[in-house]
């Protein structure tokens, strides 16, 4: 019956009872995102890279290298000699080493050029491996391994012929229709870049350039960055120095660890401010409900009066206002988390093309949870002062 | 005795030097229907709800059905007053945005006088009893007319079984037709249930429905405190 009456004499004050909601559920609604979104972001960014020791790339600040090599966000700043790579590979320390030649896009999405090795040391999330769903390696300077996204989003299959373009433009001026490309294999899905990306090899990238002439070994003349895996984790940062170090040409070498944890900690003021501002917009939301439920106190005046004399106690009166601040978190709860369910569906693919982040659609999280009950508990404490108002006024008593 | 006040003042806190009540001995027979007539502001209201047990008296013994309402808590007086007094009054009666049923069903819920399972029986039966339509049963009260309102508000007022039924000035609002017919219902109700009635009305012309009239003047001697 309390519930019954709660819920009515809501219904009953739709006009502000909405306005009330509206406001509540887009602070939730920011609320929420922020704290998705950046739960998410950095599980997507940290399980992008794993069992790289080092990445090496042209002389330019550790974020920029880190962010432009594994996450495709930005622009190298410069290319790094082939000769500088031999170095590399012959430095006896190093196990592996892989090239990336980055700067060139099919519709959007970036082309890599790189070796075969690319696919057996790379490794994503917890040292998992990346899986071929169909085919197989490039082996000739014209094939193409695709990403998952990129091939259910173009709908190619195994064998399809592609332009490249020079270029990241979504619409390049420069395509090079007379080298089309075959796809020779789709890698299994792995929610990181690697989904957005088309692999060739390095002949492939040198093919793109070369106008149409398909010279079948072509040597590449620069690369943008060096994935490195070394023998012994020991030796990290004796390589780190000699690559700093080098005279022939000025190159960095950063630890992705490391240049990951300094990422976080700009982020964590932008995180935080975004954090904090939607704290004050959820708590003036909840001032917000309880100034209306407070004027709605003095409307029903004659509403307390007779369900004292019907014989309801103060208490009851008190339980009533809190109830319907309860029901209203609850419906603001709700309607937040559908909307926010509804603008990543719609984001998702662009947050993801254009940023290389992969936001998951599933919101509810203990994260999310823990939030959306501490909303509610915030939001049954603000009501307290028109809850105690009622009570006292039933209490005092009626003309 | 349904009523029974002895030497009973009331002021209110706000204002402690300007009493209200001052009844030396009053007092009402069960079973008896009484008219009290009494301008506004003669203090009314505020004899009503010392008798519902909303308000509490500051001096003097309040025995409502044999009960001291002064020795009770104000959680048993909430209780009490679910449980033995029926209320009508003027206006606003019901809350306007919940159906007849759901109103007479929202008093039965501070009261343990009715069992949940006869309960919906007992509603209809008392809603036909007053003729309500029984279209009219699901409608938010508000779109039902003024007369039809005051019949749903007796269903609510009886719908724990009072013995005593309060009625404050619940034919004001009603056109000559509707209240004739309303006191009609009301007496015959009030009989075949045995219940008391206290009704307060400036209406001198009730009168002839009750077997009791008397003034609140008579009855509350503020006069007497300025003299002394």
């Amino acid at each position: 019956m309390l519930i019954k009456l709660a819920l009515k004499s809501l219904n009953d004050r739709k006009g502000s009872i909405v306005l009330s909601i509206i406001a509540m559920t887009v602070s939730i609604f920011v609320l929420l995102g922020v704290e998705h979104i950046r739960h998410q972001t950095k599980e997507s960014f940290s399980k992008t890279v794993s069992g790289v020791d080092l990445i090496v790339g042209a002389r330019t600040g550790s974020l920029n290298l880190l962010l432009y090599s594994v996450f495709k966000i930005g622009n190298p700043t410069n290319d790094i000699s082939w000769e500088s790579f031999e170095n590399i590979t012959n430095n006896s320390k190093v196990k592996w080493a892989v090239p990336l030649s980055l700067g060139d896009s099919h519709k959007g999405y970036r082309v890599l050029g790189t070796t075969p090795d690319y696919f057996q040391y790379l490794s994503y999330g917890k040292k998992h491996r990346i899986a071929f769903e169909q085919g197989k390696v490039f082996t000739d300077t014209l094939d193409v391994v695709l990403g998952y996204q990129v091939a259910t989003k173009l709908k190619y299959k195994l064998g399809d012929k592609l332009v490249l373009a020079h270029g990241v433009a979504k619409n390049s001026f420069s395509l090079h229709s007379e080298n089309p490309f075959t796809v020779v294999g789709i890698l299994a899905p792995t929610g990181t870049p690697i989904d957005q990306t088309l692999h060739v090899s390095l002949q492939g990238i040198e093919a793109i350039h070369s106008d149409g002439k398909t010279a079948s070994k072509v040597q590449p003349k620069s690369i943008t960055a060096i994935m490195l895996g070394l023998k012994s984790r020991m030796s990290t940062f004796r390589v780190q120095r000699s690559i700093n170090d080098d005279k022939r040409e000025p190159l960095l070498a950063i630890l992705p660890g490391v240049a990951l944890s300094e990422l976080w900690q700009i982020m964590r003021i932008l995180e935080n401010t975004l954090f904090l501002v939607s704290v004050l917009v959820f708590i003036s939301a909840c001032l917000g409900v309880s100034a209306m439920l407070l004027s709605s106190i003095k409307e029903r005046t004659q509403e307390i009066k007779l369900l004292r004399v019907i014989g309801a106690p103060p208490l009851f009166l008190f339980i009533l206002i809190e109830l319907e601040a309860l029901f209203i978190a609850i419906i603001s709860n709700v309607f937040a988390a559908i909307i926010l369910t509804i603008s990543l569906l719609l984001t998702q693919s662009y947050l993801a093309s254009y940023f290389g982040l992969h936001i998951s659609m599933n919101i509810i999280s203990f994260n999310t949870l823990s939030i959306m009950a501490a909303m509610i508990g915030a939001s049954m404490i603000v009501a307290t002062i028109p809850s105690i108002i009622a009570y006292a006024q039933s209490k005092k008593r009626t003309h | 005795m349904a009523i029974n006040l002895t030497d009973v003042c009331f002021s209110y806190p706000e204002q402690p030097n300007i009493p209200i009540l001052n009844i030396p001995s009053w007092s009402l027979e069960q079973g008896e229907s009484t008219l009290i007539h009494g301008n506004s502001g003669s203090g009314k209201s505020t004899l009503l709800n010392i008798l519902n047990g909303l308000l509490p008296v500051n001096n003097g013994h309040v025995k409502v059905l044999d009960q001291h309402l002064e020795r009770m808590t104000s959680r048993q007086r909430d209780k009490f007053r679910a449980n033995n007094i029926g209320y009508v009054f003027q206006q606003f009666n019901l809350i306007p945005y919940l159906d007849a049923i759901d109103n007479i069903r929202l008093a039965s819920y501070f009261s343990n006088a009715i069992s949940k399972a006869s309960l919906n029986k007992e509603i209809e039966s008392l809603l036909n009893i007053l003729n309500m339509p029984e279209k009219d049963w699901k409608k938010p009260v508000r779109q039902l007319s003024i007369g039809q309102q005051q019949r749903i508000a007796i269903a609510r007022a009886l719908i724990n079984k009072p013995t005593l039924l309060i009625a404050d000035e619940p034919t004001s609002s009603l056109d000559q037709k509707n209240r004739d017919s309303f006191m009609v219902l009301l007496m015959s109700i009030v009989k075949e249930h045995n219940i008391t009635l206290l009704f307060v009305s400036h209406d001198m012309s009730l009168s002839q429905y009750f077997t009791r009239v008397e003034s609140l003047n008579d009855i509350n001697r503020i006069e007497a405190l300025h003299v002394n």
